[in-house]
């Protein structure tokens, strides 16, 4: 018996050992947390405010609390705005909860009508203010200090950029299939404050912001003539820029919004040029047959990644920033389109291009460990937000038009931006200052 | 059989189709006359006629507003009875004329060689089922075969603009084969000068 299982032993261990002498590797792909309890309270913050400035603190909490509840990473608790109320009060109201922490919100508007916000987190059991700021933002931007408020108690919970306090350009089309007519429009992370800045005249595509919101630049067609138009958000200046007799598309802004990326199209080649604002310089990066497009920056500016067909079908590519180094990425069945660096700069995001259709697909910055995320449409054009979380893209349902969708990196979490109309293209901003 | 196209351009222009003819001439017959003037009424204005044809929905290119086009329409039209059509099509994610298109270029070569001032745009386009910066560059591609086609059949280079619309304009709706089909063009646009109405 003692011999049995002895050999039975033997046998196990000599089984096991080839597989022991492999390194064990785990892949987390995706994980639960338990979501953090969190309270959410709001007060103006002096006697004298006006009666709208409570009914704009309860706005404003709810604003935060949209913005805290679509990450799914907490347990929200919101608090009645009162008027005279004060901290104390709140933080026992949050410890008979169980909440784990109190965002502390007040708000003041002054005479000028700007905002003056202050955001606190607070830890529920020690009373100790964990992180605070406060935001004066001008009238007609009230929301962006909630916002900014969501952002510090996301940046603060997680350790990581939030992404609130951002904006989308996007092409909104406000005709029909047949009949386009499409803007360049901008618009709050959440859907709110649609502004259009194009002229109605111009057939427009492929918005782009620079990563601070301060410019954006789109292309546009009028008369049959295609210019690249760089709009100024600050001084509200539009530059209309020819490329030299040739056709431009695909702009894309260096990280610091200095210059542009942009694709040339002349006599049946397209390439990649870096165009320098201030000078008016083409600085031409690529010169290979074939069509290199979609050019766009890493985070910090230390590479480029495009798209080229070079090889028969679309692919991706690095270069450095000077056109040098240029190196394939993407291997394999299928094309690779639109290449987007995550702002954390691990992984890429594209759009996967087959005969059945077209998905929106992440890899590591090496071009390893593809994940393809489910498609219910023909989902494309993959645009970061600051957070590095989440992806905004374009689906096009089988029958109906073009959305704008959000969705996690593995695609568990997807909802639509809801928008009366058509809407695509969309280019993510990072953090506003 | 084509017969070559001597006329010149500004006759075409102003020349007046068969069909608004036939209703001139209608209501210049006595009982035509009496449908177009009613008795007592006084003078009613000269009769105004849609300036399209049937055939112009598809014709209609993109115009911008402030881009008048109407009054080119006959010669629009001339173009495309003479060439057979002002579109060619491709394969998907290819730029390559196949010898229909081929045919039909050689037919607009020949009209345009005979009209040596008229300007033209040279529209490509693409279908869906490329992303939207390949569709663009391919659309410019798809423009650039057929501006080569038309340089290499005797028209000036210089007369030539091409305008890439990428998948902006599609012709069909229909998320089918067929309806991509339509989609991956490039289409040649004669651009007529509006007729003035002082000139000599």
């Amino acid at each position: 018996m003692r011999l049995a299982l002895s050999l039975l032993y033997s046998a196990i261990v000599c089984t096991a050992a080839p597989v022991s002498a492999q390194p064990l590797r785990v892949d987390i792909t995706e994980g639960e947390r338990a979501p953090l309890k969190i309270s959410l309270a709001a007060t103006q913050s002096h006697a004298g405010a006006a009666a709208g400035t409570a009914g704009s603190a309860m706005d404003l909490l709810t604003v935060i609390e949209t913005d805290l509840a679509s990450t799914a990473l907490y347990n929200l608790a919101r608090h009645a705005v009162v008027a005279d109320s004060s901290l104390d009060t709140e933080l026992t109201a949050a410890r008979s909860r169980a909440s784990q922490g109190l965002v502390w919100f007040t708000a003041a508007l002054s005479e000028d009508g700007n905002l003056r916000a202050e955001c606190s987190y607070i830890d529920v059991y020690s009373g100790a203010v964990e992180a605070s700021a406060v935001f004066t933002v001008p009238a007609g931007q009230h929301r962006r200090a909630a916002h900014k408020c969501a952002d510090l108690v996301y940046t603060h919970t997680n350790g990581a950029p939030g992404h609130f306090d951002t904006q989308f350009a996007l092409i909104t089309d406000h005709g029909t299939p047949l009949a386009p007519q499409r803007r360049v429009t901008i618009i709050d992370s959440d859907g709110f404050n649609p502004r259009m800045v194009s002229d109605p005249a111009a057939l427009v595509a492929m918005p782009v912001l620079s990563r601070n919101g301060h410019a954006a630049a789109y292309i546009a067609i009028e008369r049959h003539a295609t210019f690249l138009v760089v709009f100024d958000r600050v001084s509200g200046q539009q530059k209309r820029i020819e490329a030299q007799g040739a056709l431009p598309s695909a702009p894309a802004f260096s990280p610091d919004g200095r210059s542009l990326l942009l694709t040339i199209s002349r006599e049946g080649n397209a390439d990649i040029v870096r165009y320098d604002l201030a000078t008016g310089r083409f600085v031409p990066l690529t010169n290979s047959f074939g069509s290199d497009t979609a050019a766009s920056y890493s985070p910090d500016g230390s590479r480029i990644i495009f798209q080229s067909n070079r090889s028969g079908q679309s692919q991706l590519y690095t270069m450095q920033p000077d056109g040098s180094d240029q190196q394939r990425l993407s291997f394999g069945e299928g094309s690779f389109a639109t290449p987007s660096w995550s702002p954390r700069g691990d992984r890429i995001a594209f759009t996967f291009i087959t005969s059945s259709g077209m998905q929106i697909g992440t890899m590591r910055s090496d071009g390893s460990g593809m994940r393809l995320l489910p498609a219910t449409g023909q989902d494309e054009s993959p645009t970061w937000a600051a957070s590095g979380t989440l992806l905004a893209f374009t689906r096009t349902p089988p029958a109906g038009t073009a959305q704008l969708w959000i969705t996690d990196l593995v695609g568990k979490r997807q909802r639509q931006l809801s928008m009366p109309v058509a809407a695509s293209e969309a280019s993510w901003s990072g953090l506003l200052p | 059989m084509i017969s070559p196209v001597h006329q010149p351009f500004r006759t075409a222009v102003t020349r007046r189709k068969p069909r608004r003819g036939l209703i001139y001439a209608t209501c210049a017959l006595p009982l035509g006359l009496a449908a177009c003037q009613v008795p007592g009424e006084g003078l009613k204005p000269p009769p105004t006629f849609p300036r399209s044809l049937p055939a112009e929905a598809e014709l209609a290119p993109f115009q911008a507003p402030g881009e008048t086009l109407a009054s080119q329409t006959d010669s629009l039209a001339d173009f495309l009875q003479y060439a057979g059509s002002d579109t060619v099509t491709f394969e998907p994610r290819s730029a390559d004329l196949n010898q229909a298109a081929r045919d039909v270029l050689a037919r607009q070569a020949s009209w345009l060689a005979a009209r040596p001032t008229v300007p033209v745009v040279i529209e490509g386009h693409s279908d869906e089922r490329v992303s939207v910066p390949e569709a663009f560059t391919l659309s410019e591609q798809r423009a650039n075969a057929v501006r080569r086609f038309l340089t290499a059949n005797g028209i000036d280079s210089a007369r030539i603009r091409l305008a890439a619309f990428g998948r902006l304009l599609p012709r069909s709706a229909t998320r089918s084969e067929a309806g991509w089909q339509e989609n991956r063009r490039a289409r040649t646009l004669p651009i007529l000068e509006p007729v003035q109405e002082n000139r000599p």
